[in-house]
Formats: structure tokens, C-alpha cells, sequence
């Protein structure tokens, strides 16, 4: 996940992103490769699924800086220890060709066929957080930074935001830290202060670090915090509906205070949006407000997050739907 | 399509991989049961001699869940630097990592991985029942410490300390009567390494 943004997905080469949210397109390619070659990954659980799974026909040429992150958890059939623009580089240089790859492209892209990263969005239903995404993503210059605090929002941040620069991705990754979104905003936007900035927050997470709202109006930083509102903490719930047989528990409010509300006490802008066809006029309002501003986006509280690959699963054996996830 | 759900083929429906690997992540066999058995292992760091590296070190092993049989750790003839010696059991992929993992902390200077043929000492009091010291320990000399047959009250083992035989350096350092940059240190591995 750290290394999003390093290959533009907008590439026909890209597979997008993979693991236990990724695209079906890019878990069935890392299941049936025959040679993988890794750059700076940890071969994290949410990446491996199950290890035993995890690109079992795969050769894997593993490039690190860290020699201990060599066959720690998959083994390397080829350890490339270095700095990786450099090893990169030499692999290239090392290369006699450009293998014949024409069936295994013609593959991938029948993937990308099957499995697209699809959703609706009606006008007269509850707003869909795919669509909030895909338009910020939309008006947005290619190098904006977006940041997420962690859950559901978070994933969709990750998969409906298509990523062509590096350095663009900032959330807490593997550490899983709710409360990240605001401080990480603000963060992103002292280091980089030509780079426009969004937020994507959960409303949990948003309740943890909502007070840094008060440091980003104290020193007139220009970002933008959409709380993706679903009024829970979401991927509990999701969890809960799919592997606890929807026994919720902690993971509804029966009340939930309103963040434009709250942005507007800290001296921030607030905007509340509720309409599928409201959705770009908001982000642009936001946008254009010289100071913080928070976009309270109260979207359709059944979503789940698909793919899903259950923890420790397969892979290639994502679910698409409620129904998958019973079957495994 | 409601909740989130995406379109596409089941997952019985899907491309499957031939292979696979066991749980230490080694592409194997799909037929064969091909994982490494646990093996002991004489892991020698030397460290830098200072408060806390004990408490980082043991928190690594179990942070990273090692399977660990003893830790030592005692001064060495120069006040700056401490040796450890660790006696792990675990699979060869697992004795590799934990090495990694050491070489990794910054108090910590080398890391050896000693041969089966290294002098290892550990002491053991043991408490027996008995009313008669004397008799005890000319039982106790007479049959090579074996004290069976008083019955074990209590037992103390110290763990395992360690040195590479002859020449060979259980870790060699250049200068070492200052604390040693990571240039001056050479880290002598063993044969399978
Ligand atoms: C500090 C912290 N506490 C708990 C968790 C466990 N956790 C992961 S996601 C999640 C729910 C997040 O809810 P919300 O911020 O509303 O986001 P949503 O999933 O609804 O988009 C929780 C509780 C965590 N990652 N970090």
C-alpha cells in the first residue's frame, strides 16, 4: 500500500492495487504469475492472504534494502539486496530482451474485463462514497496528496482514486491508526504547501482527531477533510455482518454529532452533502475556501467494501458480494 | 447492485494456481509435506553495554514470536560491549531470520551463529531431599551428578554461555577499546551462511 502511486494505474501495464482490498483483476494476476518480482514489499498478511496461497506458481525476485526483509515471509527465489531505483536499473540494463508476454497481457486484461472496479450511483438513493471519490479524484491536479484516517473510507480512498504520482497516498498503512486523517492533512500540507490536500475520514476516526482542526484554521491551511459518513464505524460492522452472522455490536450509533457543525465552531468552513448530484458543486465550494474546510458526506450506510478476501484466505478467491464471503 | 457488490465470476469460476507453498512461505511440492523441522541454533551477539539493549533484545524475540531456549548476557573484557549468547529452536528459515532481526538494532555490533563444536557451559543448582549433605554429594560425585534419587526439590539453570573454539572469533572486533563503527567491525559467518 506505502507504494501506491510509483506506476500510474492510469498505465495499461497497471494491475492496480492487490491484497485483501484490492482488484480481482490484480489478486488473480499475483495468484497465477510465474515470476513476481517484488520491490520494497514486507509481504504483509494483507497482502499474503493465506501464505500457502500467495502466488504459489511464482518465482519471486525479491528487491529490498533491508536484508531482513529477505524471505521473511515468503521465500526469495532471487534476493536483490539495494537501494531500488538502482537495482532497477541494473536489472534493466541486465535484460537481453523483452520477453514475449503477449498471452499473459491478453489474460490481464480479460481480467480487467470480468472483474471492474463497478458501481452504481442513482440520484434518488443514498450517495455512494465510490462517487465522492471519483469526482474529488476528477477535479483534482495529478499530484493532489490525499490522506485517510482508517476503515472503509480508507479502502475507498485506495481503490476508486486512480494513482499516477508517487508520494500522493498518505495514511497509516499496516500501523491501521484511526484518528490519522486530520493530523496527516495538516502534515502533508506544511511539508508540501504547492500540493493541493484532501482528507478522507471516517466518522469514527473522525471523532478521534477532530480538535487538530483547530492547529489547520490557527495556521490558515488550505486542505479539504471529507468524512465519509456512514454513521458507524463501518468496516466493524462489515466485519461483524459478514463473519459474525450480523450480529452487530458497538459499531452503530444511535446519534452522531454534525462535522460541518464542528468545522464551523473550530473556525474551519463545514459543508454538508447528502445529494448524488450536489457532489461536485460541494468538493468545488470546498475547494476554493482559502482555509480548512470539512465536507460532512452522509452516504449510504449499508456499503461494504468489495473485493474482500477474508483474513488469511486465498487470494484469487475474493468476494465479490455477501454471498462469497459465506462460501469461504 | 446493492451494498457495495461487484460484478464478476464466482470464485469457483476463476483461474487457479498449480502450486504451492508450506507455511514458512517456500514454493513446495503441492503433493509432498516438505517444511524445515526446528533446529537448536547458538546465536553470539555482541552489544553494546548500556541500559536497556537486554530489555530491546528479548522484546524483539518476543515480539516476533522466536521460540527461545535461554538468553545470557554478561560484560566482556572491554567495558563498552556485552556478549550475549541466545539458544533458539526453530526452523532453519526462522534461525536466519532472528539473526536478520539482531543485526538489525542499532546496539547491537555482531551476530554469529556459533558451530555445534563451540564451548557451551551452563550451570545448574539443583535442590534435592536429603538429610545428610555429606552422603549426597559422594552419591552425587559417584554416579556424574545424576540426583534422581533424592528427588528434585528446586532447579536453577543460568542458560547457555558460549565461545567459538580455537581461532575461529566468536566475533571479532578491530578496535576494541572504542565503542566500534559499523566499518570496523567484521562479522564472521558460519560455513552455511
Ligand atoms: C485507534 C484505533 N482503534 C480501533 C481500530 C479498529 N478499527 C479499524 S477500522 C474501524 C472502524 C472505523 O470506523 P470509521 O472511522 O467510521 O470508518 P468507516 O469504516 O465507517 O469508513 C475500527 C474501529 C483502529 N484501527 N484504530
Amino acid at each position: 500500500m506505502p507504494g501506491t502511486g510509483s506506476f500510474p494505474e492510469d498505465d495499461p501495464l497497471s494491475m492496480g492495487i492487490v491484497g485483501m482490498h484490492g482488484t480481482g483483476y490484480g489478486n488473480l494476476a499475483i495468484s497465477n504469475c510465474d515470476v513476481m518480482l517484488a520491490v520494497g514489499t514486507r509481504f504483509d498478511d494483507r497482502l499474503t492472504g493465506d501464505i500457502e496461497t500467495f502466488a504459489p506458481d511464482a518465482e519471486i525476485a525479491h528487491v529490498d534494502i533491508d536484508p531482513a526483509e529477505i524471505s521473511k515471509n515468503v521465500e526469495a527465489d532471487y534476493p536483490l539486496i539495494g537501494d531500488a531505483a538502482r537495482v532497477l536499473g541494473q536489472l534493466d540494463d541486465a535484460m537481453p530482451g523483452t520477453p514475449d508476454a503477449e498471452a499473459w497481457l491478453e489474460q490481464c486484461d480479460t481480467w480487467k474485463e470480468e472483474y471492474p472496479l463497478d458501481y452504481e450511483a442513482p440520484e434518488d438513493e443514498p450517495l455512494k462514497p465510490q462517487y465522492v471519490v471519483e469526482t474529488y479524484d476528477e477535479v483534482t491536479p495529478e499530484d493532489t496528496i490525499v490522506c485517510a484516517g482508517v476503515g472503509q473510507h480508507q479502502m475507498w480512498a485506495w481503490q476508486y482514486w486512480t494513482w499516477t504520482e508517487p508520494r500522493t497516498w498518505v495514511t497509516s498503512h499496516g500501523l491501521g491508526t484511526m484518528g490519522y486523517a486530520v493530523p496527516s492533512a495538516i502534515g502533508a500540507k506544511i511539508a508540501a504547501p504547492d500540493q493541493e490536500v484532501v482528507s478522507f475520514d471516517g466518522d469514527g476516526s473522525f471523532l478521534m482527531t477532530a480538535q487538530g482542526l483547530s492547529v489547520a484554521v490557527r495556521e490558515n491551511l488550505d486542505l479539504v477533510i471529507v468524512v465519509l459518513n456512514n454513521e458507524a464505524v463501518g468496516m466493524v460492522r462489515q466485519w461483524q455482518d459478514g463473519f459474525y452472522g450480523g450480529r452487530r455490536m458497538a459499531s452503530e450509533y444511535p446519534w452522531i454529532p454534525e462535522f460541518d457543525k464542528i468545522a464551523e465552531a473550530f473556525g474551519a468552513k463545514g459543508f454538508r452533502l447528502e445529494e448524488t448530484d450536489e457532489v461536485e458543486e460541494t468538493i468545488q465550494a470546498a475547494r476554493e475556501y482559502d482555509g480548512p474546510a470539512v465536507i460532512d458526506a452522509i452516504i449510504d450506510p449499508g456499503e461494504n467494501v468489495y473485493p474482500m478476501v477474508p483474513s488469511g484466505g486465498d487470494n484469487a478467491k475474493f468476494a465479490l458480494n455477501e454471498r462469497h464471503l459465506e462460501g469461504l | 447492485m446493492p451494498n457495495g457488490e461487484l460484478p464478476g465470476p464466482d470464485p469457483d469460476e476463476r483461474m487457479e494456481p498449480t502450486g504451492r507453498r508450506n507455511s514458512q512461505g517456500i514454493r513446495v511440492d503441492p503433493d509432498a509435506e516438505a517444511e524445515h523441522p526446528p533446529e537448536r541454533a547458538v546465536l553470539s551477539a555482541l552489544v553494546k553495554h548500556e541500559p536497556g539493549v537486554l530489555a530491546e533484545i528479548s522484546g524483539l524475540f518476543s515480539r516476533r514470536q522466536f521460540n527461545i531456549e535461554s538468553l545470557t548476557v554478561g560484560p566482556t573484557v572491554d567495558d563498552d560491549l556485552a556478549r550475549m549468547t541466545i539458544v533458539i529452536e526453530e526452523p532453519r528459515p526462522g534461525i536466519q531470520q532472528a539473526k536478520k532481526q539482531l543485526e538489525k538494532r542499532i546496539p547491537v555490533i555482531s551476530v554469529r551463529e556459533l558451530n555445534h563444536d563451540a564451548v557451551q557451559r551452563e550451570l545448574v543448582i539443583v535442590k534435592v531431599n536429603g538429610r545428610e549433605p555429606d552422603k549426597v554429594n559422594a552419591i552425587t560425585d559417584m554416579y556424574d551428578g545424576q540426583t534422581q534419587q533424592f528427588g528434585i526439590r528446586e532447579i536453577v539453570r543460568t542458560g547457555y554461555a558460549a565461545l567459538a573454539r580455537g581461532e575461529s572469533p566468536t566475533a571479532k572486533v578491530k578496535e576494541p577499546n572504542q565503542a566500534p563503527t559499523e566499518a570496523q567491525v567484521e562479522t564472521e559467518e558460519v560455513a552455511d551462511d
